[in-house]
């Protein structure tokens, strides 16, 4: 790791006046559960790290004019384990609940994960299917304008991202496939009954980072179950391949997760195995 | 357990591990906790390219970064100049089966090209470990990248570009048949064929490799702290090298990380030593995860064989062609490959056997062994072809390997072939039926077929997978032990081994408790400094517990007789007149006249009468030195479902029984099974090094790499057999590779029968993706 300036300030305007000061080289550090190891690796070199940890006014969660207020800096542990958000959206705590490890989940947050905008992370797809707003530092952006493709997001240079706010919906509900080398999402799927209709979200598997899938949209506000879903109907250009799974592989399970993600919109346990070579105990029925 | 076993008073029973303490709190001392207030920092420039010339090495650059010393390209140090030595294995290399074994020098930087990625091309030595790096990145190196040869047979052909120029690059051959083969296959009335391969993967330890070197100028003495897992060879290459006398350099290694067979000697250990004398300063080397997963690999094995059998299922021969791919670099002769030969048959019998084997050089990284060092590609050959000639007569695979399996009674059996320390084979006992049908019962093997059916009928895909394994271990030459007591009644055991996880400290103070009858609490273990023996063999290849076991064993024996002889001094009887209990000896017609260890000890450390009993003190040294090695038997048997929505595999039940002998302690070999499994099913199920065609390694980190997390382990249900061996005093036998070596060949034979046996699993690993392949190809999507 090379050498670097630490600013742990105390406000959100310090931290603003402290990286228009800084120029290119700084970076704002919301965990670091990406920037750190990569620093480690020496993939990068910031000249100047804006440790947001200290700001207090980053970190709540509150419910408040209808909606669920969760501040930047709040964990994925945090947001799991909320009495607030497990009561109003208890999807959105399952897919906090579900990102990485215990370690990870105790120190990565969500702007920060956000701002990364990680093709294969789990809160753009929360955030994309929930239809969240985003505020910064200077404005507040809808999810499907704030993410603008891989590691791309509309943030501005010394932009922060304070909040994210969530209408509660009728009925959401995640399923993620899991890499089975980095327990990032090959494939996750989020799906989300909101006033204004259905939305279907996906993480992991777009060429062009998280994107929403229209049929499956249309298809479900039609009839809000697993079977109306078509199969097979994702165009395979528009998806990523590597050594986990090809194109093809990730279309047929963003069909599966699809499914089973309105199994857990319904409240039902979605049938099929999610952990590869786990314990599994032997039912009868399945 | 055994009787036996059951009336020992330490030995054996699974007292906890004496390590823990310091090592679950964080208080074990690894060598990067190794550190000097001047110590500088090595650092490594690594070829990015799989083959390549190397045109020019400018270090202007990187001797202008703050902090760095030194920059060490080819020509720079003249001790770096000549090869290092090959590893081998512990013990003399007596290979019955090998003729013909090509040697490219392999040298500590690549000289005029590089031949993998990975290789070191220079060395940076800077006064901070950031300073290192920074100096490697400064180093400027000019390559003319050249066509990577990653595949080992279009390698082989004879027009194929060479890896080495000095060499084709098939470098090594072995081959024996035993039986007529040729009438064994013209007589038969089923003859199958297949390829069968087990693919490239890494030992990963938890701790990378690392090594501290430093110096005395004045009295000409290195001091080396490496996590090498054969110090006294690190010691000899290293005094060697720098042409010292060998008791001169002192390698230390305390708390070790995992080694798994990846610990061998590298480039860097020799490195960091001769950079301490140059600079008369201590240095430290520690790998970097990046650096491990191209620093040893492992297995690549791809195997041809065809097997005859009539209807019945009787086995009649097998014909073995196998081809190691070993990488760039071939230090191990042709020991892996050897394994496979000698461990195929396993517990069958197969009266004509025909083997031939290559090792083949290619642009990747080494291959060196791992737990199982080819056993794992053994079962897989054998328990894959016993399921397809199950298949092929419809005779269930549990049945079919009842029919072909080696009675108890033919025990000691010799199937015909000869161990690579050139002694015949023969399995030194075991009851082969009888764990496979203890298995079976505990598995409750025909309840899983009911289940299996049942869930048949559902749509549910349910599969069972058998496998059975042999572990030859305990290779010598030896292992020493030496046992002293002191005046105060303490009792230390110096062993020449170290440790990288096995429980020395725990196992052997039972042996030594045991056999010397003193209390547990007095006795320590001193190992992880090649001051304290004179020689050691190395810990891996199983050969410690019954090497060291063994020799603590017999010290613990031999100070006994020299207590009885120095007591019956001072009580003035015979020696044939001492009892030994409760840390005393004492005259057996009168108990009261007696002398404690404690007193003996005091007194022996300056009496006179000592001087026929080998010198001062109440101590004993003694080396053991097996004939040859002992035959450990498993038999795994699992069931699975497969998620015929996703490609997951998911495992219902898991179930092992073996038998390895006494055991030193019940729960330290449970910990090897269910480390072994974990092993095992890392390589089953996801585990795979892959390289594209210009040899550049595609999953170089744990991003890529899929290693298994504590909840992907099922639990695991282990019989002991546990009968003794007659071949060494203590009736032991291996216990550190058996496990690891089944779980390919029972998943694959689970997942294959999960799909209704409408595809053919012939390579692994069996990830989620590969399963969805396998789904499409059965028709079950």
């Amino acid at each position: 790791m090379s050498p670097f300036d630490y600013l742990a300030p105390a406000s959100v305007d310090e931290a603003v006046s402290a990286l228009h000061g800084a120029g290119d080289e700084a970076r704002v550090l919301a965990g670091g559960m990406t920037l750190l190891p990569t620093m480690k690796l020496e993939l990068a070199a910031p000249s100047l790290l804006v440790d947001l940890r200290r700001i207090a006014a980053l970190k709540r969660i509150e419910f408040e004019q209808g909606e669920l207020v969760i501040g930047a800096m709040t964990t994925h542990n945090e947001i799991a384990s909320s009495a607030l958000v497990r009561q109003h959206l208890p999807a959105l705590a399952q897919v906090a609940g579900g990102i990485g490890d215990v370690q990870v989940r105790h120190r990565g947050t969500i702007g920060g994960s956000l701002s990364n905008n990680d093709p294969a992370a789990d809160y753009p797809a929360a955030c994309l299917g929930l239809d969240a707003r985003i505020e910064t530092t200077m404005r507040t952006l809808p999810a499907s304008e704030f993410f603008q493709g891989l590691f791309t997001t509309a943030l501005e240079a010394a932009e922060i991202v304070t909040a994210i706010r969530f209408r509660p919906v009728a009925k959401a509900g995640y399923a993620k496939f899991a890499s089975q080398a980095s327990r990032f999402a090959l494939v996750g799927v989020f799906v989300g009954e909101l006033d204004e209709g259905v939305r279907v979200a996906v993480t992991g598997a777009g060429n062009d980072g998280v994107m929403r899938i229209p049929t499956l949209e249309r298809a479900l506000a039609q009839r809000f179950d697993p079977s109306a879903l078509p199969a097979h109907d994702i165009p395979v250009e528009s998806l990523m391949a590597d050594l986990h799974a090809s194109a093809v592989y990730r279309s047929h399970l963003i069909d599966v997760m699809a499914r089973r993600a309105v199994h857990a919109c319904l409240g039902r346990r979605s049938p099929g195995l999610m952990r590869h070579g786990g314990f599994v105990r032997f039912e009868q029925e399945r | 357990m055994t009787q036996a076993s059951l009336e020992r008073r330490v030995l054996s029973k699974p007292i906890p591990r004496r390590e823990d303490p310091r090592l679950l709190t964080g208080g074990g001392r690894f060598v990067d906790d190794v550190g000097f207030p001047d110590m500088m920092h090595l650092a490594v420039v690594r070829s990015p390219h799989g083959h390549a010339r190397i045109l020019g090495i400018d270090k202007s650059a990187a001797l202008k970064v703050d902090g760095v010393v030194d920059v060490i390209v080819p020509g720079d140090y003249p001790e770096l100049e000549i090869p290092m030595p090959d590893i081998l294995e512990p013990g003399t290399l007596k290979n019955p089966y090998c003729d013909l074994h090509l040697t490219n020098p392999h040298y500590v930087l690549a000289r005029g090209k590089t031949t993998f990625q990975g290789e070191p091309v220079a060395m940076v030595v800077a006064e901070s470990r950031h300073a290192a790096n920074a100096g490697v990145q400064a180093v400027s190196v000019e390559y003319e990248p050249l066509p990577a040869i990653v595949c080992a047979e279009s390698a082989m052909k004879p027009d194929a570009e060479r890896v080495h120029e000095a060499n084709p690059n098939a470098i090594c051959h072995l081959q024996v048949e035993h039986g007529d083969v040729d009438a064994a296959f013209a007589g038969a009335e089923i003859v199958l064929e297949e390829r069968l391969s087990l693919q490239r993967v890494a030992s990963m330890a938890m701790e990378g490799r690392g090594v501290v070197a430093a110096w005395d100028p004045l009295r000409g003495e290195l001091t080396v702290w490496s996590t090498n897992q054969v110090p006294y060879r690190l010691r000899d290459a290293i005094a060697r090298m720098l042409d010292l006398p060998y008791e001169h350099v002192r390698i230390i290694s305390g708390d070790i990380g995992g080694a798994f067979g990846g610990k061998g000697l590298c480039p860097e250990d020799m490195a960091t030593a001769a950079v301490a004398r140059r600079w008369r300063r201590p240095v430290k080397w520690i790998e970097s995860r990046s650096e491990n997963f191209v620093a040893v690999h492992a297995r690549d094995q791809t195997h041809t064989v065809r097997v005859a059998a009539r209807k019945d299922g009787t086995l009649l021969g097998m014909d073995l062609t196998l081809v190691k791919d070993v990488g760039a670099y071939n230090s191990y002769e042709m020991v892996q490959t050897t394994n496979t030969v000698n461990h195929v048959l396993s517990h069958y019998r197969v009266p004509a056997f025909r083997a031939e084997g290559w090792c083949v050089v290619t642009n990747k990284t080494e291959v060196r062994p791992t737990r199982g060092a080819g056993r794992p590609e053994a079962a897989f050959v054998m328990d894959r072809m016993l399921d397809f000639v199950a298949q092929a007569t419809g005779i269930d695979p549990l049945e079919l390997r009842l029919r072909n399996i080696i009675p108890a009674e033919a025990m000691p059996y010799s199937n015909g072939l000869t161990y690579r320390d050139g002694v015949p084979i023969t399995y030194d006992g075991g009851d082969y039926p009888g764990l496979l049908k203890r298995v079976a019962e505990t598995f409750d093997y025909a309840g899983w077929r009911r289940r299996q059916a049942q869930a048949r009928e559902a749509g549910r895909l349910i599969g069972i997978g058998i496998s059975s394994s042999l572990e030859a271990g305990g290779v010598g030459p030896c292992e020493g032990a030496c046992i002293t007591i002191d005046d105060r009644g303490r009792v230390s055991v110096a062993i020449g081994v170290n440790s990288q996880g096995q429980s020395h400290e725990t196992t052997f103070a039972q042996v030594c408790a045991e056999y010397l009858d003193v209390p547990l609490e007095r006795v320590r273990i001193l190992n992880g400094d090649t001051r304290l023996m004179r020689h050691g063999f190395g810990t891996g290849a199983s050969r410690v517990g019954v090497n060291t076991g063994n020799a603590v064993m017999l010290a613990a024996l031999s100070l006994k007789e020299k207590i009885k002889a120095f007591a019956a001094q001072m009580l003035g009887v015979t020696a044939d007149e001492i009892g030994l209990q409760e840390e005393s000896a004492f005259v057996s017609a009168a108990p009261d006249r007696r002398r404690s260890f404690a007193e003996l000890a005091r007194i022996a450390s300056a009496h006179r009468g000592m001087d026929p009993l080998g010198g001062p003190g109440l101590t004993a040294t003694e080396f053991y030195y097996p004939d040859t090695v002992t035959w450990s038997s498993a038999v795994q048997m699992v069931a699975v479902e497969v998620d015929r929505e996703t490609g997951i595999v998911g495992i219902l039940d898991y179930v092992m029984a073996h038998d390895c002998g006494l055991p030193l302690n019940a729960m330290v070999v449970d910990g090897q099974c269910q480390g072994g499994l974990v092993q095992g099913l890392g390589a089953a199920l996801g585990e795979a090094m892959i390289y594209d065609d210009n040899g550049q390694l595609l999953t170089g980190s744990f991003m890529d790499y899929p290693m298994l997390r504590a909840a992907d382990v099922p639990p695991l249900k282990i019989e002991h057999l546990d009968r003794p061996t007659d071949k060494n005093p203590l009736g032991m036998r291996a216990v550190g590779e058996g496990a690891s070596v089944s779980p390919p060949a029972a998943l694959a034979g689970a997942v294959e029968d999960a799909l209704h046996h409408r595809c053919r699993i012939r390579a692994m690993p069996l990830t989620p993706q590969r399963v969805f392949e396998l789904l499409k190809e059965a028709r079950l999507l």
